[in-house]
């Protein structure tokens, strides 16, 4: 099955929807009415990254950020390439222009691609793509997503600088690659006892010199690094380069900024990297923290933590908010997903803001790792009506009812339980 | 036989560059300092962070500033509170009513060099190697009278080559200064760092002459087809 059934929303409505997110995202980049006429001239999707569908929400043209509409989004059990969303931290027009693509790697990239595996090692060593293509690859069925997906919703309680993103900064994917653990332990480089952090660093540079790399720092010895894998394909094709290809590490439950793209450089390391993208963003302040009072100026490893797993969650794409559907029988639908250590054990949809609960039917059949997908029918009278959606896992996790009570300065991991308007008529 | 793969070339030539984005042309609101964001911040991202932050806390913007160092952002600290004070004040919580800005009295290309421009070509034209070319010396000042000012109206991204040394950085478009200001920014340019035994040769630019241009909006493509035409005259 690769598409899911949202049969009861004509196309018509798709339309108006499509066009509402649009007409939103145009506005949120005008700050003033001459801008309202430049924002016509947007370069498109399309335009910025080859092969992606010119509908998707442009976040940063020079960065090539963009996000997927939901009514697009929820049609695919695997998220295609043509409408993934897209982070990257550097100019996709300069010297990285190569990534801006979906078409994979060519054939002499590929050949010619070395990681170097080095760090408190007595033994470095270097690894050919190539040789990682012949070797037994397993199948990892993972959510991917920005730590700053649902940010926009924070901006309830206060702006923070970053992409708008609303639920579309995810995918659910089907990577293949090989397993790192073993791997590493099959390349004899006799690491130092102290070694506690795996480094990744990959070919994209930034576009000025002296500006911090993309290089980030995960714990070996968390759940998830067990599953972790050196990706080579991405929903059965090799990566489209634009998603990291030809080989990106896939830590399966981690925020995608975890998940280094064009991997050159594994180290193994007593400390995590002092660049700034690991140190002074892409963190959680550990309290809660008040606008103005607490900037990311102030985060630091003491009061924080790294945006390394997904926070539990839980988002409703039918109906989309501010539909209208046929009163009577009306199908709830969406997806939930949380780290992957433990299942989700439930989730619960209500009516009448949180007052009361029903249990929604959950199919988890793509793993721990992957979107579950929740539905329930509900019998609803013409009107008004807010669906709020909220799951939690084995360990009792959970979101919160106010999303806003995790505001923090960078605006990452939203978790709030989804609240999703439309009309029965 | 050289003929079509010079033809092959030119092809391939296009369809790299097809794909390449236009300018993302977002605006942000103008006051004393505006310029100094156009010209210090679309390096690294288009203006749609900025302009999407609007109400973003005096603090937060403080903040915003200093993380940009960690990225490579390099200015001076009386750039850096022009650039805070524009920032709090007209993209802050409480942005005053926009108002026309009343035209400064005199235009220094000097003043426009070092606000605009030094950042990525070097204070003193000497560019950075392997991203930005230098000014002081570049031949693509003098091939052509106009290319220069077509270069500043349209900006100007993908490799290439000068004086035997290639490039790969990204010039936005600085359509956002005035026809005077470009005009006198290019005529201090061409003036500057030994460049002006050349420059006795060329008519400066006059603000009509990027008049005119402003309205023919060049694509990636079309700028290196201009810049091949040009070095092969």
């Amino acid at each position: 099955m690769d598409s899911r059934d949202y049969g009861h929303l004509n196309r018509r409505t798709f339309l108006q929807v499509a066009g509402t997110a649009g007409a939103a995202a145009g506005l949120a980049s005008a700050p003033g009415g001459r801008a309202l006429a430049q924002a016509a001239e947007k370069p498109n999707a399309a335009e910025i990254i080859q092969g992606k569908s010119p509908e998707m929400i442009v976040y940063n043209a020079k960065l090539g950020v963009m996000g997927t509409p939901l009514n697009m989004l929820r049609e695919h059990r695997f998220t295609p390439a043509e409408i993934l969303y897209n982070r990257t931290h550097f100019p996709v027009d300069g010297v990285n222009k190569w990534v801006a693509t979906t078409a994979p790697a060519d054939r002499e990239t590929v050949q010619n691609w070395t990681i170097l595996v080095s760090g408190l090692v007595q033994r470095p060593k270097t690894l050919k793509v190539a040789d990682l293509e012949q070797m037994d690859l397993v199948k990892r069925i993972s959510v991917m997503q920005c730590a700053g997906n649902g940010r926009s919703y924070y901006w309830a309680k206060a702006k923070t600088p970053g992409s708008g993103w609303e639920h579309g900064g995810m995918g659910n994917l089907s990577w293949e690659g090989v397993l790192l653990k073993p791997l590493l332990k099959s390349l004899d480089l006799s690491p130092s006892d102290s070694v506690k952090f795996l480094t990744t660093n990959g070919k994209d540079v930034p576009p000025v010199k002296g500006g911090a790399d993309m290089i980030k720092s995960v714990h070996l010895a968390f759940p998830q690094l067990d599953d972790a894998i050196l990706a080579v394909r991405m929903n059965g094709k090799p990566i489209p380069t634009i998603h990291g290809g030809p080989v990106r590490l896939i830590i399966p439950g981690y925020y995608g900024n975890m998940c280094v793209k064009w991997v050159t450089d594994l180290m193994l390391m007593d400390e995590p990297t002092p660049s700034a993208i690991m140190q002074k963003t892409y963190r959680m302040p550990l309290m809660q923290v008040e606008p103005g009072k607490f900037t990311t100026q102030n985060l630091t490893r003491e009061n924080s933590d790294p945006t390394y797993g997904f926070r539990i969650m839980s988002v409703v794409f039918a109906p989309l908010r501010g539909q209208t559907v046929k009163a009577g029988e009306v199908e709830l639908k969406g997806v939930a997903w949380n780290d992957g250590v433990v299942p989700l054990t439930q989730v619960r949809i209500s009516l009448d803001q949180g007052k009361s609960w029903q249990e929604a039917e959950v199919d988890n059949s793509d793993g721990p790792y992957a979107w579950y997908h929740w539905q329930k029918s509900v019998k609803l009278d013409p009107g008004d009506h807010e669906v709020w959606v909220c799951a939690t896992d084995a360990w009792g996790r959970s979101q919160p009812l106010d999303g806003l009570t995790t505001w923090n300065p960078g605006g990452w991991s939203w978790h709030g339980v989804d609240r999703v308007g439309f009309k029965a008529a | 036989m050289e003929r079509r793969s010079s033809l092959h070339l030119f092809v391939a030539a296009l369809l790299f560059f097809a794909g390449s984005a236009r300018g993302a042309g977002i605006q942000i609101p103008e006051g004393p300092g505006s310029n100094l964001v156009y010209a210090k911040c679309q390096t690294c991202h288009d203006l749609q962070y900025v302009a999407d932050a609007k109400g973003l806390l005096p603090a937060q913007w403080k903040a915003v500033l200093a993380s940009m160092n960690d990225y490579g952002l390099e200015i001076s600290d009386q750039e850096k509170s022009t650039i805070l004070n524009y920032l709090t004040t007209y993209l802050g919580p409480n942005p005053p009513p926009a108002k026309p800005e009343a035209q400064a009295a005199s235009i220094d290309g000097k003043t426009v060099f070092q606000q605009s421009c030094a950042t990525c070509h070097g204070a003193d034209g000497q560019g950075q190697p392997g991203y930005f070319p230098p000014l002081a010396g570049n031949p693509d000042l003098f091939k052509d009278s106009l290319f220069p000012v077509l270069v500043v109206l349209n900006g100007i991204s993908g490799p290439i080559t000068v004086e035997g040394k290639s490039y790969n950085g990204s010039m936005p478009a600085f359509d956002h200064l005035s026809n005077t200001e470009i005009a006198a920014v290019i005529n201090f340019i061409r003036d500057g760092w030994g460049n002006g035994s050349k420059a006795s040769q060329m008519k400066p630019v006059a603000p009509e002459l990027v008049a005119q241009q402003r309205n023919h909006a060049l694509s990636p493509s079309e700028m290196h087809a201009r810049r091949e035409n040009m070095e092969s005259k």
